[in-house]
């Protein structure tokens, strides 16, 4: 059983191969069905359906690693009711391509209710960009037999939309939107995204601010919609810009709110729009607000400071202008000094060292395999480098390190209970030659056996004597009566008074006694009863004790090959953890160089701007020298 | 030995460090920790004692309309208490017809006692105690225990029983 089960794995794996490298031609699941036990006997039944609904239990609880690869669990991931959920638990724990292969094959793909793992794969599909493969994935799980949660099903409709939106295929984005309940949020985001296609194709100004006004939310509620109002109006705002229809950019940009996530950006843009208006004074009162309030390395406050030195030199700016160059210069000069920093190949590797350290390390994290990167403090690092780095190709380096990290949590938690295994086996094994429990038991055992005969022979010996089961005082009341009487051997009248006294207290004694001899004769037996049970309770458990040893014995004699099966495990595994510890130097690697990239791509245009504005002011005073000297009649020569 | 077949067959999935794309590798990475976990469960069923003299308990429950647990403590002659607390996602797992494997202990055949103290919510949403004490026969083959809280319609109650799967 379970060599299939860790066979199913091996093939499933082969197709995710085979899936990377594009040959589909092979469906999982046939190939599963030859290997899926068929359980024939009641008992092979019922073990198949226990370890089914255990699968399920960790399934449904959050330990999807476990679900999958559970002692049990291949016996059962073949099955129809597992295997319709195994796409999803692949999904869990981060295995999107071996999912996707799974769903790809003909089985699958004909069986119903899949509609949330196909939702699943679109959204990822969509996060990645891919929106034809999101488009095909996201129509199988609106696909009346896949029976998406209703809640899933507008979020179905979003995917799709913006899925045919990015492909440029306008009316049927429109026909999803068209299926999205107006007021709930996916309305909203899926005509952002038609929005942003119907711009690429061109759109008048009145039909998109009749569009903004439409999918705004008119009366916002939560900061969430408050943000989806401020970024259409930003993104439509820049749409007006860039068509020179700065009046109606204006209006857009002005209603943006004062602290939301877009206010720097719409900041920035506002400065545009008023400098391609000529109004170049009034275009440096935003930037300054923007360059004032918010952090020197925020991408819009570096693009302020390029455009402020960009502005002052449309301004063909004189001697008063320089409080504008020598501001700008120096804080691109103070931003370069903390961009060289920043850019340092060491100062990279410790920050991503310390932040994909950072992780939280639970065992429901490790079950996910796919790691939690929300933990970040709020130093000034952090938030500078956040910022600077949240390209789509950064983050996704970045999150592969970050599994990287939890698969070698993973490791040293598997080497730590290999050795806790060891130690388990070192112990029973010593616990097991020790048989001095047992001894002592068996003696336990004699020493009943003897009390239990013992007992036996006094009750034999009791119901043969002259008075059975009398105690010590009778027999002794009973001897001194006989004595009496044989000593009362005359034949005087005292005599005969003596013995016939004798003879009924005699009589009397036996009487008596005869009477208590059930009473003692069950007393007795009692007893003998009691210790017959002691001695069978203890024999029976000295019997299963026994079993238990051998049973340990047998087990014993194949310790070296148990041993040397745990050794080839451990050899494996340590590596695996090599092989991690060097795909993790790779990665860590692939980071810093996209990070190094980025602030290099950077720094290169801000350095530029920084010799502009140099030159500007480099000018202003040659020209002010100029007018100086010919203002006292001299020469404009000078060094 | 069974074992040696679920290693050889690991190493078709070492990892291929020279490939370009990081992410397959990641992927392939988590694959091999899927099929060494398999392994690993394994290992520690099977070869800490041998799996003969192991009784497995697992926890069930039917119609879950009159008691739902919120926790559970197992003890028997020979048997290390156990205890379990239980999420809410748990309960609806059970609801739904999952079973839980509690727990895996060593025990010597022949006849032992278990007891189990269930603490949950009645059907008024009243705090109590369901118990349940009997007795179960090992045998010198691994044994499965499903104990499983079911309803009594007509008593307005649940109780637990015990049978060997």
């Amino acid at each position: 059983m379970r060599r299939q089960g860790i066979l199913v794995l091996g093939l499933a794996a082969a197709v995710m191969t085979a899936s990377a490298s594009g040959d589909t031609g092979n469906g999982i699941l046939d190939r599963l069905s030859a290997t899926q036990p068929q359980p024939a006997r009641g008992a092979e039944l019922l073990d198949y359906e226990l370890a089914k609904r255990v699968y399920f239990y960790r399934f449904m609880t959050g330990q999807p690693l476990d679900a999958i690869s559970g002692s049990d669990s291949g016996q059962v991931l073949a099955d129809d009711d597992v295997s319709y959920t195994l796409p999803e638990g692949f999904l869990d724990v981060g295995m999107e391509q071996f999912a996707a292969a799974m769903l790809a094959d003909s089985r699958l793909n004909k069986m119903e209710g899949l509609g949330d793992s196909w939702l699943m794969l679109a959204k990822r599909a969509s996060e990645q960009n891919h929106w034809s493969l999101a488009g095909q994935l996201v129509a199988r799980a609106l696909a009346p037999t896949a029976h998406l949660t209703a809640e899933s099903v507008a979020e179905g409709h979003f995917i799709a939309a913006t899925a045919a939106a990015n492909q440029n295929q306008i009316e049927s984005a429109t026909e999803q939107l068209a299926q999205i309940d107006t007021d709930s949020d996916w309305s909203h985001f899926a005509a952002y995204n038609l929005m942003l296609a119907q711009m690429r194709k061109g759109l008048e100004s009145a039909e998109l601010l009749a569009w903004v006004d439409d999918y705004r939310w008119a009366n916002p509620g939560t900061p969430d919609q408050i943000a989806f109002n401020d970024r259409l109006n930003l993104t439509a705002a820049k749409y007006e810009l860039r068509n020179k229809r700065y009046d109606s950019a204006i209006e857009l940009l002005r209603v943006i709110s004062k602290d939301s996530p877009y206010t720097a950006d719409a900041l920035l843009q506002y400065g545009w729009t008023l400098s391609k208006r000529w109004q170049y004074d009034q275009a440096l009162q935003p930037w300054r607000v923007l360059q004032e309030n918010f952090e020197p390395l925020d991408v819009h406050v570096l693009e302020s400071l390029m455009a402020t030195s960009y502005i002052a030199e449309l301004l063909q700016g004189s001697v008063e202008s320089l409080p504008v160059y020598e501001y700008s210069e120096r804080r691109l000069s103070k931003v370069l000094q903390r961009l060289g920093q920043l850019s340092q190949p060491e100062l990279l590797q410790k920050w991503v060292t310390s932040w994909s350290g950072n992780l939280i390390a639970d065992d429901n994290n490790q079950q996910y395999l796919t790691a939690t990167t929300g933990s970040l403090t709020a130093s000034r690092l952090n938030r500078e480098l956040e910022g600077l780095l949240s390209s789509s190709d950064f983050i996704e380096a970045r999150q592969q390190l970050a599994d990287i990290k939890l698969l070698q949590q993973w490791t040293a938690t598997a080497s730590s209970r290999l050795e806790k295994v060891q130690q388990q086996r070192l112990a029973n094994q010593q616990s097991w030659a020790d048989s001095s429990e047992l001894d002592a038991m068996a003696e336990q055992v004699t020493a009943l056996q003897a009390k239990v005969e013992q007992q036996q022979l006094t009750i034999q010996q009791q119901q043969l004597a002259l008075v059975p089961f009398a105690n010590a005082n009778e027999n002794a009341r009973l001897e001194k009566l006989a004595t009496v009487h044989a000593a009362a051997n005359g034949d005087t009248p005292l005599e005969n008074q003596l013995r016939a006294q004798a003879e009924f207290l005699s009589g009397v004694q036996l009487w008596q006694a005869a009477k208590a001899v059930p009473a003692r004769q069950w007393q007795q037996q009692k007893q003998l009863l009691q210790l017959q049970a002691q001695h069978r309770q203890l024999r029976n458990q000295l019997l299963s004790q026994r079993q238990l040893a051998v049973q340990n014995t047998e087990f014993m004699a194949e310790t070296a090959e148990q041993d040397s099966y745990l050794s080839d495990y451990g050899s494996r595994l340590n590596d695996f953890r090599s092989s991690l510890d060097q795909l993790e130097q790779q990665q860590g690697q692939q980071v810093v160089a996209v990070a190094q990239q980025h602030l290099t791509n950077l720094t290169d245009r801000l350095k530029h701007y920084l010799a502009t504005t140099r030159l500007a002011i480099a000018r202003i005073y040659d020209q002010e020298f100029r007018r100086n000297n010919a203002a006292a009649g001299g020469s404009t020569d000078h060094d | 030995m069974k074992f040696w077949v679920a290693g050889m067959l690991w190493l078709t999935t070492s990892l291929a460090l020279a490939a370009d794309d990081s992410a397959l590798n990641v992927e392939q990475a988590k694959r091999s920790v899927i099929e060494l976990n398999n392994e690993l469960i394994t290992i520690e069923k099977q070869l800490t004692s041998p799996i003969v003299s192991k009784a497995a308990v697992y926890i069930a429950l039917a119609d879950g309309q009159f008691f739902k647990p919120m926790s559970v403590e197992l003890s028997g002659a020979g048997i290390a208490p156990i205890t379990y607390t239980y999420t809410e996602k748990e309960v609806q797992a059970l609801s739904a017809g999952a079973i839980q494997p509690l727990a895996d202990f060593v025990v010597s055949p022949g006849f032992h006692k278990l007891r189990a103290v269930f603490k949950g919510k009645d059907g008024n949403q009243q705090i109590r105690n369901l118990v349940y004490e009997g007795t179960f026969r090992k045998t010198d083959q691994h044994l499965k225990l499903l104990l499983t809280i079911s309803d009594n319609s007509a008593l307005h109650s649940a109780s637990a029983t015990l049978k060997a799967w």
